[in-house]
């Protein structure tokens, strides 16, 4: 079982001697860390314009496990796209941990990226010719100034909280797609970004190796990270702190749920 | 139809790459046309205006002679015709050409406006020479020009045509002096026997050849051999710009048909039988080289014959009509569509063949770590990660790699062997000069030898002798009928000694000795224009041609004419002495012009068909990079979701290019170098001399720097390409 080898107890990224730098922002109880304001995104001109997101308001306070759900097509990809800054909006204004990020230059966008948000793919994305610890060492080397030596022990400690000190020199090929997902996330948190936006994270894989990549993610936001959490597994949502329900690109309801499990 | 533009639509950038790439290396292999396009123009002038099977100068002749030449074994038609140097006002030394325009069978003038002369003091001549209604005076006398026009004999030169009286009226004994004869088999063997037995008609009167005669036998014209070597040198590069094409085809065609992996194996799942899966796999490619066929074969048909028109504009001075190589065509779209299906049904086989469970997952072709050469390169430390994910990508697609490096070496390679062909040619020209020592050569427009050899007596700084043309062992070559003791010449001996007077001794050109086994000590028959005679060879002199330095007395009673000679050198720019015939002075300046000249047209010639190697590498390698970005879009997207700015991106790729860019430049270099031997090797085989290689190592730098700084371009655009799509778009096509 995935959830035997995950410890979850050491997910204590402040306290890992070897982080260097602090969490980019505070985690303070009702800060918003986004903002959204009249957020649209649609893909093409005309009769032919796809309806990506469609003026969605929308705060996320610091701290936060928010669930996005909906069904395919109602624009929840699109959002978490938006928000961790891999899109940019058509109109509207989103402000991310203080920064207004819809209007950054691409180059502007990816470093921000780098510092500031973690993402976890559906699929992954891990790159196919790095190991599990060079995968890690990658969002380090491209979200940070720490030294290569530093890089490789924060690395190796990521995935060792994630249960995977022992396949750091496997490549994805390799690995489950349960094991791919982990690196996913120690790749995601290792740069102690305040916002992790994950994108189906557990779509692709069996429910034991889903339940674990979302205690993962549960733990990360009970330490005062930030995680939107896109699914269609409505028993995972039930445990965020918000479920934000979507439809035809538009947010049908923001639900209050109390802590997180 | 509907599935190639389905196709298109899916890839529509690497599609048209190779399209393009593809039909420049067809249009490329179109060079191998030249000798035919050539070919047809020559042999169509030769047809229209009666090409002579032999021709050759002699002394002055009358009708009864003519009519016995006629009479000879084999002739089918002997005509006489006349011609005579002349110079005209402004000082240009020319030369009037009498035809009997009413009754000739050869050398028929071909008018492009105007007419014939119809009276004696009317020419025929070329455009450059003047208007219709212009005239020219000749050594004193006006001629009107009535039309322009010409013969492919002296398509190289403007000469004056003009009735056949005119000229003989200028000749000696008012004689014919130029014999052309066409035979009823004109085989070598033939022709050389008809010359054999002219010279025997002509003995009882004294008379004689005065030049060497040439020979075209089996419907040849006089400059088929230079076209045929030139366009066969370049239609080497033309099949290696092919040989880059199908290396682009197959990893084209490679990657669009393993990139459907596992859309195929959903339809083997579904119950699809694999040879129909493989005969669809297949239309890809097919499609891909249809296309290129379309642009690439008549861009094959320009190439071919804009290269003939520059051949023969710069070597014969007359313009060919369009004419197009059938078998060419035939024969490149054949091997294209071959060598596209043969790279098709390997690739087609492979990706049917995959276990279907295996296929099934396959999201972007074969993963890596599978290999032991993958888990080799992950233990091999090569840097940081950036350089470690650029070894690995080389690693991971081996034929991608392999193909990319192949194409950067040809380019290179194109670019190196130019430069080193015309270094090796201008160092082979300043080494057949060498051995001159005098500043200006003089020498009689006419044939034979006009003036006696103590002409000179008067001049202490000018030599005497006899320049004429010969042949041993089948070669034609240069004597040179000299002073034994002569200051104009230093032959520069690498074995034997220096010929002594009138000992019928001969030192003869190293290289041309050594490739027809012939040393010191053996004896020479060397045929002249008067018969063949017998020289002893006693050195072997270093200049790089095929000449023979004889004895001047030997010489001049070898022709037929004692005591006399028909040039005169001198180590001064000019000729302080009047001699009496017409002559014509060139420097040693002047013959090194000539010779910058032809070789620059040679020089631009190659080099039009390297910018076109050059630039299939260029396309080839550009296709290779899209079709790597295109598969490696999710991987770059992603890592430009973990914050990679475009600078590092770009980093990425210059990262892997420039060792590929490393190993190319070097293959590239070895490939120029064997090149470029192959074709002096081939030059020297066909010519018999000694040419030489000199390396153009002065412009490896050069073509270093261009070669990084092209790929750092390529990564420049690629990057840009790439980042030009939200990441969020690409990675969601991923999924």
């Amino acid at each position: 079982m995935l959830s035997e080898h995950v410890n979850l107890d050491n997910w204590d990224m402040h306290t890992t001697s070897v982080l260097v730098r602090p969490p980019s922002a505070p985690a303070t109880a009702d800060a918003s860390l986004v903002e959204a304001r009249d957020l649209t995104r649609i893909w093409g001109k005309g009769d032919a314009a796809q309806i990506g997101v469609s003026g969605v308001d929308l705060d996320i306070r610091s701290g936060e496990l928010v669930a996005v759900i909906g069904p395919s097509g109602s624009g929840k990809s699109t959002l978490g796209a938006l928000i961790a800054g891999i899109d940019k909006p058509t109109s509207g204004s989103l402000v991310v941990n203080g920064t207004r990020i819809d209007r950054m230059k691409t180059d502007r966008l990816a470093a921000w990226r780098g510092g500031n948000v973690g993402i976890v793919f559906q699929d992954f994305h891990l790159l196919p010719t790095l190991t599990a610890v060079e995968n890690v060492e990658l969002a380090l080397d491209l979200g940070t100034d720490i030294g290569r030596r530093q890089r490789h022990k924060i690395a190796l400690t990521a995935l060792d909280q994630v249960g995977l000190a022992g396949h750091a020199k496997k490549l994805p090929a390799q690995m489950s797609g349960g094991e791919q997902q982990r690196v996913g996330i120690a790749r995601a948190t290792v740069t102690r970004a305040s916002l992790i936006v994950a994108d189906e994270p557990t779509g692709a894989l069996d429910q034991a190796n889903g339940h674990a990549v979302f205690e993962l993610l549960a733990g990360l936001a009970r330490m005062g990270t930030t995680v939107i959490f896109i699914t269609h597994d409505l028993s995972l949502a039930g445990a965020a702190d918000r479920i934000v329900s979507m439809i035809d690109g538009r947010v049908e309801s923001v639900t209050e749920q109390g802590a997180a499990s | 139809m509907k599935s190639m533009l389905r196709q298109f639509r899916r890839a529509p950038g690497r599609i048209l790459a190779s399209v393009f790439a593809l039909a420049l290396a067809v249009g490329a292999i179109g060079v191998l046309a030249i000798p035919t396009v050539s070919g047809a123009t020559l042999r169509q002038a030769a047809g229209g205006q009666g090409l002579a099977d032999i021709v050759v100068d002699t002394t002055s002749l009358d009708q009864s002679q003519l009519a016995l030449i006629n009479e000879i074994d084999n002739v089918a038609v002997a005509e006489g015709q006349a011609t005579v140097a002349v110079r005209l006002s402004d000082g240009f030394l020319t030369r009037l050409v009498g035809l009997d325009f009413d009754t000739q069978t050869m050398d028929i003038v071909q008018l492009t406006d105007g007419r014939l002369p119809g009276a004696v003091d009317e020419v025929v001549t070329s455009k450059s020479l003047g208007a219709i209604g212009d005239h020219l005076v000749a050594d004193g006398s006006s001629y009107e020009i009535v039309g322009h026009g010409g013969t492919l004999w002296w398509s190289d030169s403007d000469v004056l045509y003009a009735q056949l009286d005119t000229v003989t009226a200028l000749t000696e004994d008012g004689g014919t002096n130029r014999l052309v004869i066409t035979a009823v088999d004109d085989g070598i063997d033939d022709l050389r026997a008809i010359g054999d037995e002219v010279r025997l008609v002509l003995q009882p009167r004294g008379d004689t050849y005065t030049t060497f005669p040439t020979y075209l036998p089996d419907g040849s014209t006089p400059i088929d051999q230079d076209i045929e070597q030139v366009s066969t040198l370049i239609g080497l590069l033309g099949i290696v710009a092919g040989l880059v094409a199908l290396v682009l085809l197959a990893s084209t065609t490679n990657t669009l048909i393993t990139e459907r992996t596992r859309e195929v194996a959903v339809m083997r799942a579904l119950g699809g039988r694999s040879r129909p899966l493989r005969r669809r796999l297949r239309r890809i490619s097919f499609g891909i080289t249809g296309m290129a066929l379309v642009i690439g074969l008549p861009l094959g048909v320009l190439i071919s014959n804009f290269i003939a028109r520059m051949v023969l504009e710069e070597f014969v001075g007359i313009t060919p009509d369009f004419a197009i190589d059938w078998r060419v065509i035939a024969g490149s779209a054949i091997g294209v569509l071959l060598g596209a299906r043969l790279v098709a049904a390997r690739a087609a086989r492979g990706v049917t063949k995959l276990p279907l469970a295996e296929a099934l997952r396959d999201r972007e072709g074969a993963p890596f770590g599978n290999r032991w050469t993958h888990r080799l390169a992950t233990r091999i430390p090569t840097g940081g990660l950036f350089s470690r994910i650029a070894t690995r990508q080389s690693v991971h697609r081996p034929a991608r790699t392999l193909a990319v490096v192949i194409q950067i070496s040809a380019a290179v390679g194109a670019a190196f062997l130019i430069p080193s062909l015309a270094n090796s040619v201008n160092e082979f020209n300043s080494a057949t000069h060498e051995p001159w020592a005098w500043e200006s050569t003089t020498q009689a427009r006419d044939a034979g030898l006009p003036f006696s050899a103590s002409v000179v007596a008067e001049s202490a700084d000018a030599e005497s002798g006899i320049y004429v043309e010969g042949e041993l062992e089948e070669w034609q070559i240069d004597l040179y009928g000299l002073e034994p003791d002569t200051e104009m010449f230093d032959p520069m001996l690498t074995s034997g000694r220096w010929i002594s007077p009138e000992s019928r001794e001969a030192v003869l050109s190293a290289g041309f000795a050594k490739r027809n086994d012939l040393q010191v000590g053996d004896t020479l028959m060397i045929e002249l224009a008067s018969g063949e005679f017998e020289y002893h060879l006693v050195g072997l002199a270093n200049d790089f041609s095929r000449t023979a330095y004889l004895d001047r007395t030997d010489l001049a009673a070898d022709l037929g004419e004692p005591g006399m000679v028909n040039t005169v050198w001198s180590m001064r720019d000019h000729l302080d002495i009047t001699l009496p015939a017409a002559t014509r002075t060139s420097t040693a300046a002047d013959l090194d012009a000539d010779d910058n000249a032809g070789r620059a047209a040679i020089v631009t010639i190659f080099s039009a068909i390297g910018v076109i190697v050059a630039g299939v590498a260029a396309l080839a390698v550009l296709s290779s990079m899209t079709v790597s970005l295109f598969e490696r879009r999710h991987e770059l997207a992603a890592m430009q979701a973990l914050g990679a700015s475009r600078r590092r991106l770009r980093g990425l790729l210059i990262r892997e290019l420039l060792p590929l860019g490393a190993i190319g430049v070097l293959g590239g270099i070895i490939l120029g170098a064997l090149g470029t031997r192959g074709i002096i090797m081939s030059f020297e085989a066909s010519n018999a001399v000694d040419i030489g290689v000199v390396d153009a190592l002065g412009s490896v730098p050069l073509i270093a720097a261009g070669t990084f700084a092209a790929l750092v371009l390529l990564a420049l655009a690629t990057v840009r390409s790439a980042a030009r799509r939200p990441v969020a778009v690409t990675l969601r096509g991923a999924a």
